[in-house]
């Protein structure tokens, strides 16, 4: 500071000696905040919460305006240009890894798909049953996702296809901009049964569809090419109840085989 | 000031449920900031507008959620209200003298020569904050005087927070080039001294 002034007195004046912020910001809160209270002013501000504490005023419901928990505040921070981007880049990515997932699956697959394509049986099931979250932690239970929604739209990948790469892009977008906004993350949280199970539900799906070594060669081998080759093609051939339905016609003695070991 | 967040917050909760101690004890670490906020926007009627806006405060002390810094946001939103009540019925009433007002605020015989100057010194950065634009002012007594971080000044004054980001960084590199300027002509380095 001695220096600036000494600086100050030969060139003079303002833009020179700007002061820095913090020394205004500390000059300014000195200047305007003066210590200690005003006794009379305390009794009445006391006097109106006791009035208001025996009114039973205290036992009212909160309103947005007085909810000034931190995650509120977080949120606030988020109407930014970061966020705009973040669910453009989000709907790109989920667009992209969706497109790239019907090539994928197209062209190995065609085998499976034949046997998959109609099971008009099973297409009585609801599709509810996909939309619960407990569909892979049941194996009892016939799995609806692929076989539910599968046979009306025959030119679309099945569901769970959709499925699992939105999964993929869920666990590429994580932490980034709010994906959440778009369309097909919603769809994503319908079918895991809330947001809170999306983790969870994309990793039971995505553990599903990975080829399983073990269950392959253990189970597998006792068994035809047929096994094998679903297993090629994302969540079809996996060693899990999906097998149930779709697998009837194929391998049905294996899958158990190769799911209890 | 944000180091009694937490002693804040404590006080905070017990005073909702009841403890009118607690709630004095708030009142003590909340008013001397708020006060302050309040003279940079309504001038000497500060003591006035907050005493209703902690009428306001302990009626509503039950809706309110939130920790210590959450409770200094909520109570300026609150005050920030009585004051624009405050300054629209100015508009309409004629004001109270000036004359008045000066005979009031001229320091008691009892003061020292030392209390005389910090009282100009407090009158002058009053007056160079409030020759700021409106928002300027707020958005950098909100951050410096009642000590609330961006994203909750913003709230306070219902705009987003690049726009308070801005409005304070002006407000202060303004009033940094006022008071540099000062310390250059007058007797500002003895002020600065004593202030910083």
């Amino acid at each position: 500071m001695g220096e600036r002034q000494s600086d100050g007195g030969l060139a003079g004046r303002a833009s020179r000696h700007a002061l820095l912020d913090s020394e205004v910001e500390a000059l300014i809160a000195a200047s305007l905040i003066r210590d200690g209270v005003d006794a009379e002013a305390e009794q009445r501000a006391v006097a109106a919460f006791r009035a208001a504490r025996d009114d039973g005023a205290h036992r009212t419901r909160t309103r947005l305006r007085d909810d000034w928990r931190p995650r509120e505040r977080r949120r606030y921070l988020g109407l930014s240009l970061r966020t705009t981007l973040g669910v453009l880049f989000a709907s790109l990515t989920l667009g992209g890894v969706a497109v790239a997932a019907i090539g994928a699956a197209g062209s190995p697959a065609d085998g499976p798909d034949d046997g998959r394509g109609h099971p008009p049986a099973t297409s009585g099931t609801p599709s509810d049953p996909a939309r619960t979250p407990s569909r892979g932690g049941d194996p009892g239970r016939p799995s609806g996702t692929a076989t539910g929604s599968a046979p009306t739209r025959p030119d679309r990948p099945a569901p769970a296809q959709d499925t699992e790469a939105h999964c993929r892009a869920y666990q590429q977008v994580e932490g980034r901009g709010r994906a959440m906004d778009a369309t097909a993350w919603q769809r994503l949280v319908d079918a895991a049964g809330g947001e809170r199970n999306v983790t969870r539900y994309c990793a039971a799906q995505l553990e599903r569809s990975t080829p399983e070594p073990k269950p392959t060669q253990s189970g597998g081998s006792e068994n035809s090419g047929a096994s094998e080759n679903s297993g090629t093609s994302g969540n079809k051939g996996s060693g899990e109840n999906n097998g149930t339905d779709k697998g009837q016609d194929k391998s049905t003695p294996a899958r158990p085989n190769g799911r209890s070991q | 000031m944000q180091a009694h967040d937490g002693e804040l917050g404590a006080a905070v909760a017990r005073a909702q449920q009841g403890d009118e101690a607690a709630f004095a004890v708030a009142y003590r670490i909340v008013q001397p900031a708020l006060l302050g906020y309040l003279r940079g926007i309504v001038g000497d009627d500060a003591e006035d507008v907050a005493s209703d806006a902690w009428l306001e405060i302990a009626r509503d002390l039950g809706r309110f959620k939130g920790d210590g810094a959450g409770f200094r946001g909520w109570t300026a939103t609150i005050a920030r209200h009585r004051a624009l009540d405050h300054l629209r019925r100015q508009r309409v009433r004629p004001r109270s003298s000036a004359l008045e007002q000066d005979v009031l605020e001229l320091p008691g015989p009892q003061s020292t020569h030392e209390q005389a100057l910090e009282a100009m010194s407090t009158e002058h950065a009053l007056e160079l904050v409030r020759g700021l634009p409106r928002d300027q002012a707020e958005a950098v007594l909100l951050r410096v005087v009642v000590g609330l971080d961006g994203p909750a000044a913003a709230r306070v004054l219902g705009k987003r927070p690049g726009a308070v980001r801005t409005a304070a960084y002006r407000g202060l590199k303004r009033l940094a080039g006022q008071l540099g300027a000062e310390s250059v002509t007058d007797d500002a380095p003895r002020t600065l001294g004593e202030s910083t």
